[in-house]
């Protein structure tokens, strides 16, 4: 095969996965809970020649207060399903609202590369 | 928590919350999951007619869940609390596996089926679930409830469209009459309103209605409690001749501090807006809790 294909995960082991910091940010807190993330640009090898980033560059993330409470919980030690239900009692918003809205709001952080994954190896009927 | 919906109301674990929502009053299915996997089917039909026999519809429904063979292990059932007709029960042998109840409601003329998905043997169907069902007919008062945002419709109002976002949810309903009414509720209203203030949140829903309408008057606060803010719209002159469209609207919109939460209704007709208003956030309040705790613990 030239190509792999993705491992399929169940919805228990996505739940069970825990979010941990990739990227090596300053923070700067905020006023109304929220916070900035200033996280450096890597570029690749062939960008770097090509755009010249100069060094010490970097982008930064604003974070609402939700999403910095989010983020702080995102430690690899913290499950998705543990950030879903502390949420829901904090905020006291049904488990299926809150599950719906931290589940994009990972995948955002994913895709932009400040958090991985780390999934636990478990049989899909482990809660 | 209290699901209720087109008509028929049901006590579920608070942990359990609606997947899929499809169908009208006529006919439809709501599907609740927990976090982990689906917990309960609920559908609902119409049926009738002149050689309409209970029995046989019943029986029908659940051969077609289950199939023949396992149809014929379901067993009568009695169903306190509701005009129920032919009520029948079946329960898998072996879970995990599909536990159904069909009923047909007298007092709505459907066919009600329940189809809760048992991890394990456990009573939670027909001790749990079966005694909090209560279906409610076309001429009176019809309840919803749906995660949090639940309210009481005049009869006679059926639901024309639902936008179920999290922390965004709203319903809105029509009566034959031409009357109209929307119900929108926002989740941590203080948030929200850090973010933009109780007249935009207005504006906003005013929009909804389209380039044809536009604000009457500046917003109004009550000065009574709860405080609620009234805003007018309405048609614009140049749209006098469009008669299918309302004369205008009325928007009412409140911060409900106990739930923070931002309810914002919007109708055709200023009392049906006030109304409405009033009954919103019927089912938190009502105590709820007790029986359906100790189900969670039970199941997980």
């Amino acid at each position: 095969m030239f190509w792999s294909r993705k491992p399929k995960i169940t919805k228990p082991q996505a739940l069970a996965a825990k979010p941990l910091q990739l990227a090596k940010c300053t923070v700067t807190e905020a006023p109304d809970g929220g916070a900035q993330l200033k996280v450096p640009i890597q570029p690749s090898r062939i960008a770097g020649r090509l755009f010249r980033v100069p060094e010490g560059t970097t982008k930064t993330f604003e974070l609402e207060a939700i999403g910095y409470s989010v983020w702080k919980q995102c430690d690899g030690k913290t499950s998705v399903q543990q950030i879903i239900r502390r949420l829901s009692k904090q905020y006291n918003i049904s488990l299926r609202e809150m599950e719906v809205s931290t589940v994009a709001f990972l995948q955002t952080l994913v895709r932009k590369g400040l958090i991985g994954m780390a999934m636990p190896d478990a049989s899909p009927d482990k809660e | 928590m209290i699901i209720a919906w087109q008509g028929w109301r049901l006590e579920v674990p608070d942990r359990w919350g609606p997947v899929r929502v499809e169908g009208d009053a006529d006919a439809g299915y709501l599907l609740m999951a927990d976090l982990h996997r689906p917990r309960l089917g609920m559908r609902w039909k119409v049926a009738g007619g002149k050689r309409f026999k209970a029995e046989v519809a019943v029986t029908a429904a659940v051969r077609q869940e289950v199939g023949q063979l396992a149809a014929q292990d379901a067993r009568p059932l009695s169903m306190d609390g509701g005009n129920w007709q032919a009520p029948l029960l079946y329960e898998d042998d072996e879970p995990p596996g599909r536990d159904i109840c069909v009923a047909y409601s007298l007092t709505s003329g459907r066919i009600i089926e329940l189809v809760y998905h048992a991890h394990h043997r456990d009573r939670v169907l027909t001790q749990r679930l079966l005694p909090t069902l209560v279906d409610t007919s076309r001429s009176e008062v019809w309840e919803w409830s749906i995660f949090d945002l639940s309210c009481r419709t005049p009869s006679g109002m059926v639901m024309a469209k639902h936008r179920l976002n999290a922390g965004d949810l709203s319903l809105s309903f029509t009566h034959k009459d031409g009357s109209a009414v929307t119900v929108r509720q926002l989740a941590m209203a203080k948030l929200a309103l850090q973010r933009r203030p109780m007249e935009r949140w207005i504006a906003e829903q005013a929009a909804w209605h389209g380039k044809q309408f536009k604000f009457g008057s500046s917003p109004v606060e009550s000065e009574g409690e709860p405080k609620r803010v009234r805003q007018q719209v309405v048609r614009r002159r140049r749209y006098g001749w469009a008669w299918w469209l309302a004369k205008g609207y009325t928007v009412l919109a409140r911060h409900d501090q106990e739930r923070d939460r931002l309810v914002i209704v919007d109708a055709t007709d200023e009392a049906l807006a006030s109304e409405l208003m009033d009954t919103v956030g019927w089912a938190s309040t009502k105590q709820t809790k007790g029986s359906m705790e100790s189900m969670d613990t039970e199941e997980d």
